[in-house]
């Protein structure tokens, strides 16, 4: 019918408005009715407003005190004492409470409170009239947004029913970085000459001087109110909130300039000193690089810039002493990672459905609105209990001249449509694997057969659930959740037919996929969601479950891409004679588990000239193996602080299972020694290959020397003249010239460094082989010179 | 040449140990100077690559078998870049086309045009042709498959194609019909252990026939496997005795106690064990069609007769569902899943059957 229509909304809106009015008519009395109150009570804020002045009035007034921390003042009248009184009674109470509901958090007066605001409630009138006294200026309904109109401006205001827990979080972590705070406020107006910042870290308490996550994360759905809960905890705490916003410019010099005005000024203007509080608005859409700097200067630590505050503050090295709140939407954007790792993540919880809607109707019974509480709950349904959304809706209906909300209304407006935010991962998985908790008393599950459940999911939820999934398109995501997770839930099944049937669909989905992408051919996304149907169908459960991100699969990726790394470095070295014959498969199944076992033979720890023939001969086979196939050990530093060789590339790590390694592997010292040995082998080879040129031996040793690999730790290199046969005569050379020089530097003692050189020289010359990094391993490293002899 | 897998590895034909009859064949088409395209297939390390080099050898000679290694690039219609690694000589060139993984039919039809255009220029001298090895010709795309077909007829006279592979049922009939089929059946163990003797022999070590008898048994028929185990057995322990030890594989152990472990329990907990393996195995690059045989072979192994076929089939059907798909660990744990649920209903059937007796 009008949905066809291109502008359905607007009909389909005028139309309810039609029927609102008949329905007015129909009630026409109580609409004269509902019309004169209304009238008497415009009057009456009228009065009530000409009744507040600015200034101090000549005649007898009643001071009040705005949350705002303004004074008005009221003045007092014949007429309506009574009433007015009570009114006044009450305005005080709260403004009262307002004060001093630091002291009475401490001493949990939320019961009171909550009584308190029952009593409100309770007395219409006299609560429109206290909504006037904190509100002064507001008289007509359209003047301001709801929104702002309502949004609660004190603690207690708050809807602590379900925030209790968080606010009491935040309160606390408020508490502990603005003690310091408190204590700072208190002694800035004792001792006035006193320095601010020095005294801040001496008062503050704990370890590192601060509380240990300086940034609070709240994270939750637009419209749940979480900018104001900021606001109104960081007021309540003390400070003084500094608002930075996506409407503000982001980039990384701005954001600096804005972060440190932020923390380290101070308010001058104002009399009483209040600490600043950062608050960053919508920070999932800041730049990385902006929220790495805020990361940076998070984890400074305060140490080293305490030397720094004391000298010099300009080096841009100062620390974040004032409580930071980001606010985001969505937690886990990439660039938001870092920060994730060190804030307080609040996460907003969903508000109840009654409880909003029981909040919604105190406010329309104080706008003098006719609905009921139904009503109110389906509304607070379809917003999805964005409080934000809900106040819109009712002031569009009321601003349209209707004083009643009925829920045909709610049900058939467009205006609110049905909300597409996208819901997070998390939400969806908890959506299709856990029954929801309104909805408890409605489903019952059939234990026995798993399969026969979906009779007892409706139509209408069924394809809700497929809208949400579809909604956030990355079916890979959430179906690898799934599959991480649905075997840890509870179920019962003791035929496994679920999990069967679960797991074709999987494959269904992952053959699709593969379709879908290498073909391109997007026809088969939209049977992509029915997937989490299935799962929803066959393994819904009513305990709470504890989702995590699918790390496994990914985990799992990365170990893959290492190891596949390893085997194709390695491939690609072999030489050409023995790849033609080999690939990756080949290389992994059949050759390396045998290869490894031919790699490391069973060698005594002796020296090299001892050994069996047999052992020679293994010896011999490795290092042939080793230089066929391009191995090579390096040096690498263990977890525990030693020194190991370890292959490269480490094709062990891939043949190795973890479970079944008994410690194979060859000692630290055999390793060395086979290190040694395949540097020889490699320089033989190489020289072998060049040996056509006829070339001199020592440009070949100079050349080979450093070729085997450049990047080798020095301290191995050092070992390599050993290796080189060549190398013992000069070994021999030094065990002499030891000999020879001991003396002769006890007697000389004075010409010591002539005497050095001259020793040393003839050796240098004979010496065919030069290092450049060698300097340490001639003769005056060697040469024991007791101390006496320079004396 | 270290190795004793590479270091006896025939280089002639003359030098084969086994399927001499199939050798002389294919020395008598190769001496009449033109050959079909090859497809040559077989299991693993029954000896194709190696008979493709003899055949190589027998054509061109020594030339041969001085190789080098290239590096070609290529670019894909999406622009995107891609290298892939050959190995040839001046007469000849390998590629393994199934590296670049699913762009290979760039690679087909790229390098097969380039060398395929390029004639030879003396042609008296050698050889009016080139010869292309393609391996792994079972792993490529249907696309590159369809790809390599029209170019197989269109450039015949300057190119010959030596195709390799495991299995022929991934090849597309249209190749098969325009190839030479040349099956490498896998050595006997008595054929592998009589190789075995003759390597033993001349490394001078002594070989107790038992022994040799066993590692056939255990390669399951795979020469290279055979000839490395009798290597590392040679490397463990000299003299070699009856009862030694053969080396078995990490990952061949760590499978066969994931599919025992299924085998054992079937439960969702169970099933949640073996995937925390199954990925271990995968992160360990053992293909997943390995998986599947080695879970399959235990599981057979261990279960009731009445199961078997249906077990087979099911396993048979959940790798096929791999090819089409990509995510391995889902197809894998699918078929722990189906398996179990076969088991327990069988068990359940048996408990049932039960009752029937007693009345």
């Amino acid at each position: 019918m009008f949905e066809t229509t291109p502008n359905g909304s607007s009909i389909q809106i005028i139309d309810c408005k039609k029927r609102l009015f008949d329905e007015d008519d129909s009630i026409d009395k109580e609409k004269d009715n509902v019309e004169n109150q209304r009238r008497n009570s415009i009057k009456k804020q009228k009065i009530i407003a000409s009744r507040y002045h600015r200034q101090i009035p000549n005649r007898p007034f009643v001071v009040l005190t705005s949350h705002q921390n303004q004074r008005y003042y009221l003045l007092e009248r014949e007429e309506d004492d009574d009433c007015f009184k009570l009114s006044l009674n009450d305005g005080n109470k709260r403004s009262l409470l307002k004060v001093s509901v630091e002291d009475m958090i401490e001493t949990n007066v939320r019961q009171e409170l909550e009584e308190l605001t029952k009593s409100i409630d309770k007395s219409t009138a006299d609560a429109e009239n206290e909504d006037d006294s904190t509100l002064p200026i507001v008289d007509q309904y359209t003047d301001e947004l709801w929104v702002e109109k309502f949004a609660p401006r004190a603690f207690c205001d708050l809807l602590s029913d379900i925030n209790g827990l968080i606010f009491g979080n935040i309160a606390r972590h408020e508490q502990i970085a603005s003690n310091e705070a408190h204590k700072d406020r208190t002694h800035s107006i004792a001792t006035v000459n006193k320095k601010v910042y020095p005294s801040d870290i001496q008062f503050e308490l704990d370890a590192c001087k601060r509380p240990l996550q300086k940034v609070a994360l709240l994270c939750g759905s637009p419209g749940a109110g979480k900018t104001t809960l900021a606001h109104v905890v960081a007021r309540h705490a003390g400070y003084n909130v500094i608002e930075m916003n996506a409407s503000d410019d982001r980039s990384v010099e701005l954001f600096r300039t804005r972060l440190e005005t932020a923390t380290q000024m101070r308010e001058v203007l104002s009399k009483d000193y209040k600490p600043n509080c950062l608050l960053i608005d919508e920070i999932d859409g800041a730049p990385a690089p902006s929220i790495q700097l805020l990361v940076d200067l998070i984890s400074r630590m305060p140490a080293d810039s305490q030397q720094a505050s004391s000298k010099t503050k300009k080096n841009n090295s100062f620390v974040l002493l004032r409580p930071v709140i980001c606010i985001c939407n969505d937690l886990y954007v990439p660039a938001l990672k870092p920060l994730r790792q060190i804030a307080l993540i609040l996460n907003f919880p969903r508000i109840e459905p009654n409880v909003l809607a029981k909040r919604l109707l105190t406010i329309s019974e104080q706008l003098n609105i006719q609905t009921d509480m139904i009503t109110m709950n389906s509304l607070c349904a379809k917003a999805t209990c964005d409080i934000r959304s809900c106040l819109h809706f009712m002031q569009f209906v009321v601003t349209h001249r209707n004083r009643a909300i009925t829920k045909k209304m709610i049900e058939s407006t467009v205006v609110l449509g049905v909300k597409d935010a996208q819901k997070s991962l998390f939400e969806i998985w908890t959506e299709i694997l856990q029954v929801p908790q309104s909805k408890k008393t409605q489903l019952t599950l059939q234990l026995d057969d798993p399969l026969k459940r979906s009779g007892k999911v409706t139509l209408a939820r069924r394809l809700e659930l497929i809208d949400l999934v579809s909604s956030i398109g990355s079916y890979d995501r959430i179906y690898d959740g799934l599959f991480e997770h649905y075997l840890t839930l509870h179920f019962h099944d003791p035929k496994l037919t679920s999990i069967d049937y679960a797991n074709q669909w999987l494959l269904f989905y992952d053959v699709m996929n593969k379709e879908m992408y290498t073909q391109q051919n997007y026809s088969f996304l939209r049977y992509a969601p029915y997937v989490a149907l299935v799962f929803n169908l066959l393994f819904v459960t009513h305990r709470p479950i504890q989702m995590r991100y699918p790390q496994k699969q990914l985990d799992m990726q990365n170990k893959l891409r290492t190891n596949t790394a390893a085997i194709e470095t390695m491939l690609n070295d072999i030489v050409p004679n023995i790849r033609q014959y080999l690939n990756k498969d080949i290389l992994v199944l059949d050759i390396l588990p045998y290869m490894l076992e031919i790699l490391q033979p069973r060698l005594r720890q002796t020296n090299i000239a001892l050994f069996t023939n047999k052992e020679l001969r293994d010896i011999q086979t490795l290092i042939d193996v080793m230089v066929t196939f391009s191995l090579s050990y390096i040096q690498q530093r263990t977890a525990t602080g030693e020194n190991a060789l370890v292959l490269e590339p480490p094709i062990d790590a891939v043949a190795y299972f973890s479970g079944s390694n008994d410690k194979r592997g060859l000692s630290f010292g055999t390793r060395q020694m086979i290190f040694k040995e395949l540097l020889k082998e490699r320089v033989k080879r190489n020289i072998r290959l060049k040996s056509d040129k006829q070339e001199m031996f020592v440009p070949v040793n100079r050349q080979v020397t450093p070729t085997p690999k450049p990047k080798h730790p020095s301290e191995l290199i050092k070992l390599q003249p050993k290796a080189i046969p060549q190398n013992e005569t000069i070994v021999a050379r030094d065990f002499f010239a030891k000999f020879k020089l001991g003396p002769k530097n006890s007697q000389m003692t004075p010409k010591l460094p002539d005497q050095i050189d001259s020793a040393s020289k003839p050796i240098e010359r004979q010496a065919l082989i030069s290092f450049a990094y060698n300097e340490g391993f001639s003769d005056a490293v060697r040469c024991r010179i007791k101390i006496q002899d320079l004396l | 040449m270290s190795l004793w897998c590479d270091k006896y590895r025939p280089k002639t034909f003359d030098e084969l140990d086994y399927q001499l009859q199939q050798a002389e064949l294919l020395q008598t088409i190769v001496a009449s100077g033109d050959f079909p395209h090859f497809l040559i297939f077989g299991p693993s390390g029954s000896g194709k690559k190696t008979r493709i080099t003899c055949l190589l050898h027998a054509l061109y000679g020594d030339g041969i078998q001085s190789l080098r290694i290239e590096n070609h690039e290529y670019e894909t219609p999406s622009k995107k870049k891609i290298e892939i690694t050959t190995i040839g000589s001046n007469f000849h060139i390998q590629v393994n086309p199934s590296d670049v993984g699913i762009y290979d039919r760039v690679v087909i039809q790229e390098l097969i045009k380039t060398i395929a255009q390029t004639r030879q220029i003396n042609s008296t001298e050698q050889r009016a042709f080139k010869v292309i090895v393609i391996v792994e010709v079972d792993k490529l795309t249907r696309d590159a498959q369809h790809g390599l077909r029209r170019t197989m007829e269109k450039y015949v006279g300057s190119c010959r194609l030596v195709l390799c592979c495991n299995s022929t049922s991934r090849v597309i009939p249209a190749i098969r019909s325009r190839c030479l089929a040349i099956r490498v059946a896998a050595p006997t163990v008595d054929e592998i252990s009589g190789i075995l003797k003759k390597v033993a022999t001349i490394e001078g070590i002594q070989l107790p026939v038992d022994l040799a008898n066993r590692i056939g048994e255990k390669s399951q028929r795979n020469l290279r496997r055979a000839l490395l185990m009798l290597q590392s057995c040679a490397t463990q322990k000299v003299p070699l005795t009856k009862d030694q030890q053969i080396v078995e594989p990490d990952w061949e152990i760590y499978l066969r106690d994931t599919a025992r472990m299924i085998g054992e329990q079937q439960t969702p907990q169970r099933i949640l064990e073996a995937r925390e393996r199954l990925y271990e195995l995968i992160a360990h690059c053992i293909p997943a069609e390995v998986i599947f045989k080695g879970l399959l072979d235990e599981l057979l192994a261990n279960c009731d007769d009445l199961l078997k076929s249906q077990i087979t089939q099911t396993a048979a059907e959940y790798e096929h569902r791999l090819r089409q798909g990509s995510k391995e660990i889902f197809h894998l744990e699918a078929f722990i899943a189906k398996y179990m649920c076969i088991y327990k209903q069988h068990m359940q059937s048996m408990a049932a059957g039960l009752d029937d007796c007693f009345d």
